[in-house]
């Protein structure tokens, strides 16, 4: 008898899991802004609660605490673009520099190592058909990268709809919720509540840890570029941040960066070290204070599931995409096996 | 006089005010104050059950600690029944147990409204806020020392 409500358990959960995956596929166009609309609902509710609590209604709390983010976030652009944009001038005005310095150290690479003369060829002698040249490359894309930053129109679209979503998120996940214990029936009602416990639970702790981390790296990471005159200090410290949640890549993406950064800007190699050194001890308070005492529980994934959310996620939102890829899928990784053990453990116990 | 009315429902809803007015009329909590209550409020689901409907069955998980907003529930065991009635709680015993099951079986004699608390959540609000725990048991240890004082 309790091994036909175990196999049954184990059916329903991997069809739920199926038309989960289904249904973010099929949706996979324009989920990006809800799947941020409900972070920040997640993370903002308490605060909405504590409000109402001193007598007003839910819509007056709720316009009252997007009014103050959007304010907090338009100080935060109106602060940060300026300095972006210039750093980007400033890359774009220093490239041809770069590139000449790129094809020196090619050709003196092809000079010492004679066979990896076909690699450099490349490099210092882009042909006509050069989808292959790196340069061009790496020019292309920049012009692509200051497009979308400064492109007022492919940045409207989340500008406007986020906060909106937040907004009527807000507003209504609490009714949601209420109505949905009470269409409940009465055997679940246990399970629906330690689910909702436990998934709260471990994906609190993650979710406020990984934003307290993203925020430590960036701004260590930009105070420490900013403090060895390293140009770029900003960018570098707020995609070090972004990165960071993102296990193992995104550490590895902030010291390269940093590195390289440090090297095309000094050419020596004691100033080199002197960075590395900076942000190795920045990764080491990281990794053995602020991440065992802050993100909590390990919700990590391994590693073959990382690299398809990241191909995933660049495949369908670009960067973007690929930032939110691999936390989205830990959360519903964990919610998945939450939910699968408390239902076999509340059908058990019937 | 009306518009008064109107632009206050507009602005102000009591309905959280109410429910910390309820929770405080409550023996259990008769020694919390209002901010303490404030933080178990957060904490609490509402449900409504139809007569005959059950609550809990006996041998099921137990994880609930019930408050009868309204109504009556019957608490049967086999042997014995027992009714609870507005402002009463129920299921107390496996909140601050390591019972696992519930020993008797809840059902719901009349229509009935139910405020309930989940047995992990009642434990972290006494590990965070520890003076909701110890006001807890000032008022048990009252009521043990009653039911003593009754019994002889």
């Amino acid at each position: 008898m309790k091994d036909n409500r175990v196999t049954k358990v184990f059916i329903i959960s991997i069809l739920l899991l199926f038309f989960l995956f289904g249904v973010l596929y099929l949706s996979r166009q324009i989920i990006i802004p809800f799947i941020i609309a409900g972070l920040i609902c997640y993370l903002i509710t308490p605060i909405v609660n504590k409000i109402m609590l001193l007598g007003l209604q839910r819509w007056v709390a709720v316009s009252f605490i997007t009014l103050l983010i959007i304010a907090i976030f338009a100080f935060i652009v109106t602060l940060l673009i300026p300095v972006i944009t210039t750093e980007i001038k400033v890359f774009k005005e220093n490239y041809p520099k770069y590139e000449l310095l790129i094809k020196e150290q090619s050709t003196d690479i092809a000079k010492k190592v004679p066979f990896l003369k076909k690699y450099t060829d490349n490099i210092t002698n882009p042909t006509e058909n050069s989808e292959n040249g790196l340069t061009d490359l790496i020019a292309s894309k920049l012009e692509t990268l200051t497009q979308h930053i400064t492109s007022v129109v492919s940045v409207i679209p989340f500008i406007i709809l986020i906060p909106v979503i937040t907004f009527f998120m807000l507003l209504g996940a609490n009714k949601v919720k209420e109505s949905f214990i009470e269409f409940l029936p009465a055997r679940y009602v246990e399970f629906f509540v330690s689910f909702i416990y436990e998934v709260n639970f471990v994906l609190g702790g993650y979710i406020r840890g990984q934003i307290i981390e993203a925020c430590f790296i960036g701004i260590v990471t930009s105070l420490i570029l900013f403090s060895f005159n390293v140009k770029y200090a900003i960018i570098i410290g707020v995609i070090s941040g972004l990165f960071n949640i993102i296990p193992y890549l995104g550490p590895a993406v902030a010291m390269i960066s940093g590195i390289l950064a440090t090297a095309i800007q000094y050419k020596s190699i004691t100033m080199v070290l002197y960075v590395f050194i900076a942000l190795e001890i920045m990764q080491q308070i990281d990794g053995r204070i602020i991440q065992p005492l802050i993100v909590g529980k390990n919700v990590n994934l391994g590693p073959v599931t990382m690299i398809f959310a990241l191909l995933f996620g660049a495949n369908v939102g670009g960067i973007l995409g690929m930032l939110i890829a691999v936390p989205a899928i830990a959360i519903l990784k964990n919610i998945f096996i939450i939910f699968t053990n408390r239902y076999r453990k509340s059908l058990l116990n019937q | 006089m009306k518009i008064k009315n109107l632009i206050l429902k507009i602005f102000v809803n009591t309905d959280l005010q109410k429910d910390i007015l309820f929770l405080k009329s409550i023996d259990f909590f008769e020694e919390l104050n209002i901010s303490q209550l404030k933080k178990l409020r957060a904490h609490i689901y509402k449900k409504t059950y139809l007569q005959k409907e059950v609550i809990y069955k006996k041998g099921q998980e137990a994880k609930l600690l019930c408050i009868v907003r309204s109504g009556k529930i019957e608490l049967d065991d086999g042997k014995n029944k027992k009714i609870i009635n507005k402002r009463d709680l129920f299921g107390q015993k496996y909140a601050f147990n390591d019972d696992e099951v519930y020993t008797n079986t809840a059902t719901a004699l009349e229509d009935s409204n139910l405020f309930f608390m989940y047995k992990d959540d009642i434990e972290n609000l006494m590990k965070k806020d520890k003076a909701i725990g110890f006001n807890m048991l000032k008022r048990i240890s009252k009521m043990l020392y009653k039911r003593e004082i009754n019994e002889r």
